[in-house]
């Protein structure tokens, strides 16, 4: 799985880092003048600003890029749904690790160490109950 | 300034003997309860737990301000200068300071540095983690209900309820598909139970409080109302799905669904194995299912209230009351 080998692509994104990707997304590769082409109205930006954080993106591992002439074409590493689970993984993965507490609301404590040998004999227990009161 | 700091360092050493006092207290008092409260409904032991966690915290604030009440009020003008009263022991006063014991002001600095650092702690994984439910909560899309439901993308890890005052339920997309709709109906009632009791509200007063008193004696109370809630909304989730062995079939399913290769290898301060088991067990020895209402919030608001009130009216007494015992005592 591409993603899990790059962890430190997941991490939330900016607002100008979402534009760019979004566009990035759209399109089999992309240059910067491209991006900032398609960037209008409020998400408008300057071409230098552009480029940068095209590079930044690279840096984290959601581009990958190759020459074209004088420019850089940038391509997705990862496609929109891959990023999305992934992020919404790291981050289930970092509350449950960081945030012991956290397993006041959720319906089964994820973090537990719960093995087979426990939940057969559980299961064993709810079909035996589920005998008994038929 | 340098009577301020002291009365700062005073206050902080009030507040500490204040809340170690009333923790002991509420521990000896749940020594004696324990076996009482085991056999009452896991509500009421939540109810217990959470007042027994929210009390030393409202005892030395109470406390505190009220010993601290008339210097204040005299340097406001709305009281006469009390220490013309007694020249005899120690000053708890920002203006007639008769200097700061060493003993004091070691207790007192030791206190308060704690609590800061303490607090920050609790503070900033409070921050650290609402961001990231929040991140994850922009990543999903809402499905519906009374009580907003929350489908987030990624591998089964999340029924989670969050939300202090607006309560929401982070579903798993994944986690859903891999449950029979009766076993979702059992995970989505049990965290609208949590959200109803106003669970994540309380598990971070009780965090807070939990800054006024030792470490371990913080976390056996705020372990007692976790484990207690649980059951509670296991209790809740039977009643509202009317089959208490569809629950475990459920609690039991989604063990099994989160254990796989994204299960973190760190240690996480969890309920474990053992919890798991005790739920199942008790929903399965069910035999009437009744839900009961939380009334933790309610009764910790007017305990804290019965102690501050009275301890504010006697402000005068309790102030040299204190004064006379860190004389005595330092």
């Amino acid at each position: 799985m591409p993603i899990a080998m790059n962890r430190r692509a997941l991490q939330p994104l900016g607002e100008l880092e979402t534009a760019v990707m979004d566009v990035a997304w759209k399109r089999p590769s992309v240059t910067a003048r491209e991006v900032c082409d398609r960037m209008t109205g409020t998400q408008e930006r300057a071409y230098t600003t552009i480029m940068t954080t095209l590079d930044r993106l690279h840096r984290k591992g959601l581009l990958r890029r190759e020459k074209d002439g004088l420019a850089w074409r940038y391509e997705p590493a990862l496609t929109k749904s891959e990023f999305e689970k992934g992020l919404a993984d790291e981050l289930a993965a970092r509350i449950l690790a960081d945030h012991g507490d956290a397993a006041l609301s959720a319906f089964v404590d994820a973090a537990a160490k719960v093995d087979d040998t426990l939940l057969d004999e559980l299961r064993r227990l709810i079909t035996l109950r589920r005998r008994e009161t038929r | 300034m340098i009577a301020a700091l002291s009365f700062l360092l005073e206050c902080a050493a009030i507040a500490a003997l204040l809340a170690t006092g009333a923790s002991l207290l509420v521990l000896a008092v749940s020594a004696v309860l324990v076996p009482v409260a085991s056999r009452a409904s896991p509500s009421l032991r939540a109810d217990l737990a959470f007042l027994g966690g929210v009390l030393p915290a409202a005892a030395a604030i109470a406390g505190t301000l009220s010993a601290a009440a008339p210097p204040i009020a005299s340097a406001l003008g709305l009281a006469t200068d009390h220490c013309q009263t007694h020249g005899h022991h120690l000053h708890l006063c920002f203006v007639h300071s008769a200097g700061l014991r060493p003993a004091i002001a070691t207790l007192g600095a030791f206190s308060l540095a704690t609590f800061v650092f303490r607090g920050c702690s609790v503070l900033s994984r409070f921050l650290a983690m609402r961001r990231r439910l929040l991140q994850l909560q922009r990543l999903g899309s809402i499905v519906s209900g009374e009580l907003p439901v929350v489908a987030v993308p990624g591998p089964p890890r999340m029924c989670h309820a969050t939300g202090l005052l607006r309560g929401r339920i982070l579903l798993s997309s994944s986690l859903a598909e891999g449950l029979g709709p009766g076993e979702v109906r059992c995970a989505l009632a049990h965290e609208e139970a949590h959200l109803r009791r106003r669970d994540p509200l309380a598990n971070l007063l009780m965090s807070l409080a939990g800054l006024f008193v030792p470490t371990p004696v913080s976390r056996l109370l705020q372990r007692a109302y976790r484990s207690a809630a649980e059951e509670a909304c296991d209790a809740d989730a039977a009643a509202a799905v009317g089959d208490p062995a569809l629950v475990a079939e459920a609690l039991v399913k989604v063990a099994a669904v989160q254990r796989g290769p994204w299960q973190p290898a760190e240690t996480v301060p969890a309920f474990g194995e053992l919890a798991l088991e005790r739920r199942v067990r008790l929903l399965l020895a069910r035999t009437g299912i009744r839900s009961r209402p939380t009334h933790a919030l309610l009764v910790g608001v007017a305990t804290s209230l019965a102690i501050a009130l009275p301890l504010l009216v006697e402000a005068a007494s309790f102030h040299h009351a204190v004064e006379t015992v860190l004389h005595r005592l330092f």
